[in-house]
């Protein structure tokens, strides 16, 4: 008894940051219309950022001085960032938005790493607050029951904020209709700072909060955000009160989860927010999203044609050159390249299902990394040769892509994206915590080519046969009239379906389309790396593959592979560098500002300025531009 | 009488305590061109929405040719002969005004989920055929997100026609038209109607319209039928003047 009630307290007190952080990340979707991935960012920089002021300022008032101090200034630098980079990006699609925000996490990772160095930092105790109580015979840190004296005055302060004061007003009436607060004559640009001020603020303060318990890391950006996002999702986009819910809900459950089944608590999470997605598919307590976003708001996309004999004639030269890379290029370049090839077809897959269907998913790594798990396992416990592994991989993720999509695709617009991230969570967290069968963290090794392709010319032949094969099917599919039925369902739903369009079976087709193609990749991936390990599953594996298709561009055909190259590239080159996060962040986030449309259509602007391609609708029509 | 192509009975749809359809019967013959008139809210639209399987009635059932399609999914409505245009009209702004076409023509041969040829290629000159029949023909290789608004509901009306529909529904065809494109689309609509024997169900505000040719007219007022004729009943009618005017006479 006791130890349960002990287990509760422990599991009430970690509900309070991880409710802070949470409301601040609904928060600020509720009003702009962003997932914020760069939430993560703040609540570390809360901690980083409490921990010096606590060095400073002395005594209990220093202490807690500090936590709002830290609070108020990852206010103000969250304030910063949107007006810095976020603003000059409104105007782009909504989701356009994510990608400056990932780059954002990888600036404030390496301007951790710069200021605070390497080594986790202990947090402080808090003054008078450092020993512990006995609750019925358990021990309980006193800082524990602090927090949850202090969290129901954090939640309460806000629900006076947003339901009694004007503040709150403008922010509940932005929720519900953004463009009629607008018309309205609000001042959306100082609405949307502020609520990012109040949103990353709540986030740092979340952060300082938990220092005592514990500390401060570079890794605690992510590990926070995927809980985060299980907890919005779970309470549902928007809702505060399902915020505070679902923080309790999590933490208690993780409390509980590593006393009785430590083997599984991650599992565990990510299955309790399938179940209630099924149940709910808006959260507990969040509302319907009206007018899914579909990554296509700004200005409509071009129709699509075929290269024209120019652009053909590039690209065979293109591909000629790349395939003679292995009679003149060193060993290295010609790893690289492989590494290019197989992420290029892995991005390309996404794009596909992006561009074609609309359908954001936030999980495909759940594919990649799925397929590369079934090729290694196969390898592992049933010695099957490369051929066949490399045939059950596309195999195994489609196979995977047509369960998730059978529940996911019951959603639309960002809960389809939070419902793919949920599973793609929860395979991950199985392959991670299974670890018998999938190794664990340790992944699966020595899982090598046939002997025929061993050499890396050979094997880079093998890559470049599928990865280019494979995009050029997503290519071919994408003039097919299964491309143009997934572009009809996207564009104009009611329309599809009145002309006999089977919408949903059309995006759940392309969903294991996609899956399967994401899957070959994952398998072409194990065989040229020998090893396989759980975070080629993980969401900075999806989120990587979704900050490349909006930085090659949606709404463009070859968006995907080209996105794919360009960032793999830069990723290559940079990492030889100490501080690559912070060039490769400030290069996306300058992409995303100066091509809102992404590469390709950046270029594609170019050239019709430069009259090198026609326009789309010029009059004569007998050519038809190259896109 | 020989079996209606379209018969709507006790056709009711509830939305809480408001009874946005109510009890509506009637049926609708081969070859007629059957107009729905009634203010703003008055269950045109909700009626519609019913009859093309994209709402659910509360109570009440329609037929189509004499079987049962009150729980069928819109898709397998249109298969069976229905087409339909939209008030705001729905097309895909992504592809060019043949494509449009192209794509209904792709789905009525049921080639939605092929991958092998290109679509561009496909029932091009069936849709240059419809088309023509729009008047679009000159348009076909434009892009439809740029398309003027009269433009859109022709290109609309060409993928309705797309696969030889034996019954049309149109919600409000001409709304946002000016003058002179609405009496040419009705008068088009009119021509198919005669020529192909399709039967039209449409929703109109402009009485001129109506009135010049309409065969038959029905009268909405929150969600009850409460006049039925042709066009001089219609006129005649005190109720509907009562409704249009609040008592005074309709000076049509």
């Amino acid at each position: 008894m006791g130890l349960i009630l002990a287990q509760l307290l422990t599991g009430l007190a970690n509900a309070g940051a991880l409710f802070m952080v949470a409301s601040g990340l609904s928060l600020i979707f509720g009003v702009t219309r962003i997932v914020n991935f760069a939430h993560g960012s703040f609540y570390m920089l809360g901690a980083y950022v409490g921990y010096s002021f606590m060095q400073v300022l002395p005594g209990a008032v220093g202490f807690w001085g500090a936590i709002l101090l830290a609070g108020l200034a990852v206010g103000l630098i969250g304030a910063l960032v949107e007006i810095l980079v976020l603003r000059p990006v409104y105007s782009a699609p909504e989701l356009f938005q994510l990608v400056a925000t990932f780059g954002v996490i990888l600036v404030v990772q390496d301007l951790a790493l710069m200021i605070w160095g390497p080594t986790d930092l202990l947090g402080p105790r808090a003054p008078g607050l450092g020993s512990i109580v006995r609750i019925m015979g358990e021990p309980v840190p006193q800082y524990d029951l602090a927090l949850i004296a202090i969290t129901p005055f954090v939640a309460l302060g806000l629900w006076y904020l947003i339901t009694r004061t004007r503040v709150g007003v403008l922010v509940r009436a932005a929720t519900q209709d953004r463009e009629m607060v607008g018309a309205l004559g609000v001042n959306q640009r100082w609405l949307f700072t502020g609520t990012f001020f109040l949103g990353c603020a709540l986030a740092g303060l979340g952060g300082a909060l938990q220092l005592p318990k514990g500390g401060a890391d570079l890794l605690m950006d992510f590990t926070i955000l995927a809980q985060v996002f299980v907890v919005v999702v779970i309470g549902g986009m928007g809702s505060l009160p399902g915020a505070l819910l679902a923080s309790i809900l999590i933490s208690v459950l993780n409390v509980f989860g590593v006393t009785f089944l430590p083997q599984s608590t991650l599992v565990l999470m990510y299955l309790v927010m399938v179940a209630v997605l099924m149940w709910r598919p808006f959260g507990l307590l969040g509302r319907e999203e009206v007018a899914g976003e579909l990554g296509q708001v700004g200005e409509p996309e071009e129709p699509i044609a075929p290269a024209g004999r120019a652009v053909q004639a590039l690209t065979a030269l293109g591909l000629a050159a790349l395939a003679s890379l292995p009679l003149w290029g060193g060993n290295f370049a010609i790893v690289l390249a492989t590494d290019i090839l197989i992420f290029c077809l892995f991005a390309a897959s996404l794009h596909f299902l992006l561009g074609q269907g609309g359908l954001v998913s936030f999980g495909h790594a759940a594919f990649f990394g799925g397929g590369a798990y079934v090729a290694a396992l196969s390898v592992k416990y049933a010695d099957t040769p490369m051929e066949l592994a490399l045939l059950l991989a596309p195999l195994g993720a489609g196979i995977a892509a047509i369960a998730i999509g059978y529940v996911a695709l019951r959603a639309t617009g960002v809960y389809f994206a939070m419902l793919t991230l949920a599973f793609g969570q929860l395979l991950w967290s199985l392959v991670f915590q299974w670890g018998e069968v999938t190794g664990g963290d340790d992944g699966i090794v020595g899982v090598w080519p046939a002997s025929w392709a061993s050499g890396n010319g050979v094997f880079f032949y093998l890559a470049f046969t599928f990865s280019v094969g494979g995009i050029l099917l997503l290519r071919h599919a994408a003039h097919a009239p299964f491309g143009y039925a997934l572009r009809a369902a996207r564009d104009a739903h009611a329309r599809a379906e009145a002309t006999g369009l089977a919408t949903h079976r059309l995006q759940w087709a392309a969903f294991a389309f996609a899956g399967m193609l994401a899957g070959l990749a994952g398998g072409l991936f194990v065989f040229s790396k020998g090893s396989v390990f759980p975070n080629e599953l993980e969401i900075a594996r999806s989120f990587d593959a979704l900050i490349v298709v909006f930085l090659g561009g949606v709404k463009t055909l070859s968006g995907g592979w080209v996105g794919g190259a360009v960032f793999k590239g830069l990723e290559d080159t940079l990492t030889r560098f100490e501080y690559w996060r912070l060039a490769l962040g400030l290069t996306i986030i300058a992409v995303v500002i100066l091509a809102p449309e992404g590469i390709v259509g950046g270029l594609r602007k170019l050239a019709r300025r430069l009259g090198l391609v026609r326009a789309a609708d010029a009059p004569a029509r007998q050519k038809e531009p190259a896109e | 009488m020989m079996t209606p192509i379209l018969e709507a009975r006790h056709l009711s749809r509830h939305f809480g305590a408001i009874r946005a359809v109510d009890d509506v019967s009637f049926a609708l013959a081969p070859g007629e061109l059957l107009a729905i008139i009634g203010p703003n809210g008055a269950g045109k639209s909700t009626c519609f929405n019913m009859l093309m399987g994209q709402l659910r009635p509360t109570h009440g059932t329609v037929h189509l040719d004499g079987t049962d399609i009150t729980h069928w999914p819109t898709r397998r409505i249109w298969r069976a002969g229905v087409g339909r245009t939209f008030q705001i009209t729905a097309t895909y702004p992504s592809m060019r005004v043949i494509e449009n076409v192209q794509m209904a023509l792709l789905s009525h041969h049921g080639r939605a989920f092929s991958i092998i040829p290109r679509a561009r290629g496909l029932y091009r000159d069936d849709a240059m055929v419809l088309l023509e029949t729009v008047g679009m023909a000159d348009q076909a290789g434009r892009h439809a997100a740029i398309l003027a608004y009269g433009d859109l509901k022709r290109l609309e009306l060409a993928i309705a026609l797309a696969h030889d529909p034996k019954l049309l529904l149109m919600d409000e065809p001409t709304a946002g038209m000016a003058p002179r494109e609405r009496t040419d689309l009705m008068r088009l609509v009119a021509g198919i109607v005669r020529d192909r024997g399709t039967a039209v169900l449409f929703t109109e505000h402009d009485m001129d319209v109506v009135f010049t040719h309409a065969h038959r007219i029905m009268v909405l007022n929150r969600g009850q039928l409460i006049a039925e004729g042709d066009a001089d009943a219609i006129r005649a009618d005190p109720r509907v003047q009562e409704v249009y005017l609040g008592g005074g006479t309709l000076a049509l």
